[in-house]
């Protein structure tokens, strides 16, 4: 005796109209919308390096960290924390830690802040291996705040080493 | 040229060291015009100063003092970046305000420099997070107590005396 399954009944199950779209706002409802207007906003650290305009200018041995956040949407402004981190008889160390700084943003939809002017005094006599690193919030245009985060991903050496305060 | 007139050219080449002896310079040399500003914001409300090559706006709204700042002859201001809640007591308010106006002079000063030898560059309007009148400011964030004790272990005192003297 040969064994049938109703396949043909089972592909003719209907979901009742009013059944189904309780079901979708039940997951609409758990899950929320799918949210498109999550902004990205990225964080570029450089690797900090000695600047030769200050040292032409003030004759001034300094060591310099800019950072960029960028957004797809536009920005009031960013606040961050930044530092540099040493290398320092094998240790690895925060050499120098700038107060919170803040920005407005700049250039074409006011996507961008740029921080140009993180600088600290150094002693051009001795070289030192350096990364930069920075987190902090950036304020968007629409009221949201975005965490940002990151560093110059390795350590470079500069002939500029950090006083201690 | 005097150390205080080339820190007027300065602009975004003015250390955090500077800023902060700048700002105690202002407050010290500039106390009583800053007492006399003081009266006119709080009997009007509003008060328009030159500073450098920035123009700043003061305003005060519930009780709170706030500025924004554009170049001479620019046509967009700063947003409002700085508030500071006013007390009751008319002395209160007046000290308030002149910290609140040197600090928005050291703002100004670093983003609107007088035209000098140094090229500025073409950012968004820069001022340090937290402003020189809180204590958290010398704790980066963690705390007044710990604020004001770095506050006298950081005194920026030779910047200080270059100001007063040469």
């Amino acid at each position: 005796m040969s064994i049938s399954f109703p396949v043909k009944q089972i592909l003719k199950f209907k979901v009742p109209g009013v059944f189904a779209l309780a079901i979708l706002a039940g997951q609409l409802a758990l899950t929320g919308l799918p949210n498109n207007d999550h902004p990205l906003c990225t964080i570029n650290v450089e690797r900090p390096h000695a600047s030769t305009y200050t040292k032409e200018r003030k004759n001034l041995d300094v060591l310099k960290l800019n950072i960029t956040t960028e957004c797809e949407v536009a920005q009031k402004y960013t606040i961050l924390n930044a530092e540099i981190q040493a290398i320092v008889e094998n240790t690895q160390i925060t050499a120098h830690r700038f107060n919170a700084e803040l920005r407005t943003s700049v250039g074409n939809g006011r996507k961008k802040a740029r921080f140009r002017d993180l600088q600290v005094n150094c002693n051009s006599l001795e070289s030192t291996m350096y990364l930069g690193k920075a987190w902090g919030e950036v304020h968007l245009a629409n009221g949201k705040i975005e965490k940002v985060s990151g560093d110059s991903e390795y350590f470079i050496s500069e002939y500029c080493k950090i006083d201690a305060r | 040229m005097s150390f205080f007139e080339e820190c007027l050219t300065l602009g975004r080449y003015l250390s955090q060291a500077e800023k902060e002896a700048l700002y105690r310079y202002l407050l010290e040399q500039k106390r009583e015009v800053y007492k006399s500003q003081a009266r006119t914001l709080i009997k009007e409300n509003f008060l328009k100063v030159n500073f450098a090559n920035g123009e700043i706006q003061y305003g005060v709204e519930a009780n709170c003092v706030y500025y924004v700042a554009r170049r001479i002859h620019s046509a967009e201001f700063s947003p409002t970046l700085r508030r500071l809640k006013l007390g009751i007591p008319e002395l209160l308010k007046i000290r308030r305000l002149q910290l609140f106006f040197a600090q928005a002079e050291v703002d100004v000063l670093s983003n609107f420099p007088l035209s000098g030898a140094n090229q500025q560059p073409e950012d968004g309007y820069g001022i340090n997070a937290i402003p020189f009148y809180d204590l958290n400011y010398y704790s980066n964030g963690n705390g007044r107590v710990r604020g004001f004790i770095k506050r006298f272990e950081n005194s920026n005192s030779e910047i200080l005396t270059k100001l007063r003297t040469l």
